[in-house]
């Protein structure tokens, strides 16, 4: 039962929003708690301790594969509209693999620092952790996360479907800066060449900048080692940058003095412009938010009190603040941030909220503290056209029904 | 402590031993902080494997020609970018030059990729997909070329090695600009702070622009081009040679053609029983018969379909059937296809299969 000074109207709320909302200063007749069920006489003794926790068989929340024709060149997505927090369960941090998850033991691990270095040196995991580690919470998205965006909206797509390929989690590693300082960067590095162990030896270029910046070398995820599928043991960790360039399975960087031209810097994760040209070393994301619930696919159990809840983040930085619509844009109410607002990590927005029981449509819409705003699809595309695949940030809306059912629509 | 690296630490370090027993590490620019890690040499690293750059760095010494490199790639690399790299289903490897701007934009290797350098070291480190490090450097030098032939890039036995292959002229090579956001309506607005992206050094320029034409590649050593041997590193499963179990082999007899009959209708059987135990968790027959069947195989050799599956399948233990097991899944295929059975067995001999043309089938 919401505490009273939750109840609409918010404080925050602007003038113009929620005509629906008018029902808020009414008294509201709230339903009857119901029965309590007879004892049975004795009860059944709970589950005992365990070794390595699950989750109750009651929840079913799961990725979903985004299919493909090997499950080893696939993607995962983080069922969104079903999470409450700002960090994503390691269970659910999406996927996007290229050659598998490898098989790895950490005592055989080995991390090589070549190229344009003073000291070549190679580090097992166990000296990896006695070096000097943080602990930083942050997002990974995939720069193709709202691609579905590029096409005109389909009713039945989903948050998950549209947005799962972001997580966020608490990561434990090593900065970047200390390793390189161990080795020693020589004065004409500007790039380091990254290379995973998977079968495929993922290899992207990281600029030097950006790696003695906030970048991490990572063993923890969420309190306890990697998952497999994000990198076990060692992965880097480019906060706000696009997924692919945070090379999990870390089993070499080299310096270098420019950037290396690798085939998922070329070839893919470019962004294909009307006239031709092609975008490259497209790296930050954008501000981006997505209302997750209600989202598409969930239903409202007829009009009255919700709470509308959703995830902003930015890769540019801290979250400023998030606008609510609940009339397709025309209007926009201030968001509560759930504290803390971290940058380059999920944050977590909530708008109390009163529903009429007529057909509306919501929208979020995210700033952050750079002043990046997302734009609406009509602007993007006319800057960008449709054919650059990556870095969709535009305004997400949800259409509800009369009938409560939630469905995607543009805006 | 034992596993404190007991190596001099570099000139700057200092570990300072307070009085109490506590240890502080302190640093100072330029300096290491620890003594951890294990110096290596840069030819240490190397060993790890190439990183080739977009100058040829890194690539080792080798070499190959698309004549050599086309019957590697109709072995290992057309079951899923198709036979002139066109077809897919996977990747488009060819093709497609001048539609970028179009609404048919269609990205290959010849069209979009701006380095051929990114192909060698792509090739290198994760092709084929269920086989990644299984070509020989020559191999990945031969299919690299085969696949700029493809594209028109390269001449049939233009010899690709370290000095030729920076120079090969990708036509977009100059098709990359540095991130033009913010670009989008009002967010792009001067109030907003620069992003960090606006650090990256741009990398135009970076790559090599060098002209084929300028700079011809020398063409192999001058005989005519022999037909490609097979590659050594093939796994080559015990007891490959022709079993001698089989009964008379379909290429022993007249003129072989699948028309009138080269595999038994027991072996078809084996075929099928194998194919259900070993093929079906993850294929369906329909993936090898009727238009993709044709699309596919047509035109080429039995030995080309009995080396594809007896190379690349099963996914998780390649070649690890007998060679007679695989003869009767191309068998069973051949069935499935409307190919009659005969009185002659399919062989296993590499050659005998190679003079086995698929024609098209019979109608239905």
């Amino acid at each position: 039962m919401p505490e009273r000074d939750t109840l609409l109207p918010s404080r925050r709320s602007r003038r113009g929003f929620l005509k629906a909302a008018a029902l808020g200063s009414a008294a509201v007749a709230l339903p009857p708690l119901p029965v309590s069920a007879q004892e049975p006489a004795g009860r059944r003794l709970g589950a005992g301790v365990s070794a390595y926790g699950g989750r109750s068989r009651f929840e079913v929340a799961t990725r979903r594969v985004r299919g493909g024709r090997y499950d080893q060149a696939a993607g995962s997505l983080t069922p969104l509209q079903h999470l409450d927090g700002a960090i994503t369960p390691s269970a659910l941090h999406f996927e996007r693999h290229h050659g598998g998850i490898p098989d790895i033991d950490p005592a055989e691990h080995r991390l090589a620092i070549g190229g344009l270095v003073e000291r070549p040196l190679v580090f097992t995991m166990a000296e990896l952790r006695r070096l000097p580690a943080v602990n930083r919470v942050y997002f990974i998205e995939c720069s193709g996360n709202g691609r579905v965006k590029w096409s005109p909206a389909q009713p039945d797509t989903d948050a998950q479907a549209a947005f799962g390929m972001t997580s966020c989690s608490e990561w434990t590693g090593v900065p970047l800066s200390v390793l390189l300082g161990e080795a020693g960067v020589r004065p004409e590095a500007r790039w380091l060449v990254a290379e995973g162990a998977d079968a495929c030896r993922m290899t992207r270029s990281v600029p030097l900048d950006k790696a003695m910046d906030d970048v991490l070398v990572a063993y923890g995820q969420n309190g306890e080692a990697l998952r497999p599928a994000q990198g076990y043991p060692l992965r880097l960790l480019i906060p706000g940058w696009e997924g692919n360039i945070s090379i999990k399975w870390l089993r070499r960087m080299q310096l270098v003095d420019r950037a290396w031209q690798t085939r998922e810097e070329t070839s893919k994760y470019t962004d294909l412009m009307p006239n031709g040209e092609a975008r490259q070393f497209t790296f930050v994301m954008d501000a981006k938010s997505v209302i997750t619930r209600p989202s598409g696919g969930q239903r409202l159990d007829g009009p009255g009190f919700y709470q509308i809840s959703g995830l902003a983040w930015s890769g540019r930085g801290r979250v400023r603040g998030v606008e609510v619509s609940t009339d397709g844009g025309g209007s926009w109410a201030e968001a509560r941030l759930q504290e803390p607002v971290l940058p380059l990590a999920h944050t977590r927005f909530r708008l109390d909220w009163r529903w009429d029981g007529s057909p509306v449509t919501l929208v979020s819409r995210c700033i952050d503290e750079t002043g990046d705003r997302q734009p609406t699809r009509d602007a993007l595309i006319a800057a960008r056209g449709t054919r650059s695949s990556y870095h969709n940030n535009a305004l997400q809306a949800w259409r509800i029904r009369a009938d409560g059912g939630v469905e995607n629509v543009d805006v | 402590m034992s596993d404190w690296n007991a190596r001099t630490v570099a000139a700057g370090a200092v570990l300072s031993m307070l009085c109490a027993g506590a240890v502080w590490a302190q640093t100072s620019d330029g300096a290491r902080l620890t003594n951890l890690g294990t110096l290596a040499t840069p030819e240490e690293i190397a060993a790890w494997g190439p990183i080739v750059g977009p100058d040829g760095e890194g690539l080792p010494a080798g070499g190959g020609t698309a004549a050599e490199g086309r019957a590697l790639y109709d072995r290992r690399c057309a079951v899923c970018h198709g036979p002139t790299g066109q077809e897919g289903p996977d990747d488009r490897l060819a093709g497609g030059q001048g539609s970028l701007a179009g609404d048919g934009a269609r990205k290959t290797v010849g069209s979009y990729w701006p380095a051929a350098t990114t192909l060698w070291d792509y090739v290198n480190r994760a092709m084929p997909f269920n086989q990644p490090g299984s070509l020989a450097v020559d191999e990945v030098y031969a299919v690299v070329a085969y696949v700029l032939y493809l594209n028109d890039l390269v001449g049939e036995d233009d010899r690709i090695d370290p000095a030729t292959l920076p120079g090969v002229a990708m036509p977009n090579r100059d098709g990359f600009v540095p991130d033009a956001r913010p670009d989008v309506g009002e967010a792009s607005g001067a109030a907003r702070r620069a992003p960090a992206a606006a650090q990256v050094p741009a990398a135009a320029g970076t790559i090599a622009a060098a002209v084929a034409e300028s700079a011809e590649p020398p063409t192999a050593s001058g005989g005519p081009a022999v037909a490609a041997p097979e590659p050594a590193e093939l796994p080559a499963p015990a007891g490959r040679s022709a079993s001698a179990a089989e009964p008379r082999s379909a290429a022993q007899s007249s003129g072989g053609s699948l028309l009138e009959g080269v595999f038994t209708p027991a072996q078809a059987s084996r075929g099928e029983r194998t194919f259900s135990d070993v093929c079906a968790a993850c294929h369906d027959t329909g993936e090898f018969s009727g238009g993709r069947f044709r699309i596919s195989w047509v035109g080429r050799p039995v030995g080309d379909l009995f080396d594809t599956i007896s190379t690349l399948m099963p996914e998780a233990d390649p070649g690890s059937l007998s060679p007679a097991e695989y003869a009767a899944i191309v068998a069973y295929l051949l069935q499935v296809n409307g190919y009659p059975a005969g009185d002659a067995a399919l062989p296993t001999n590499q050659r005998a299969l190679g003079q086995l043309e698929i024609v098209s089938p019979p109608a239905p």
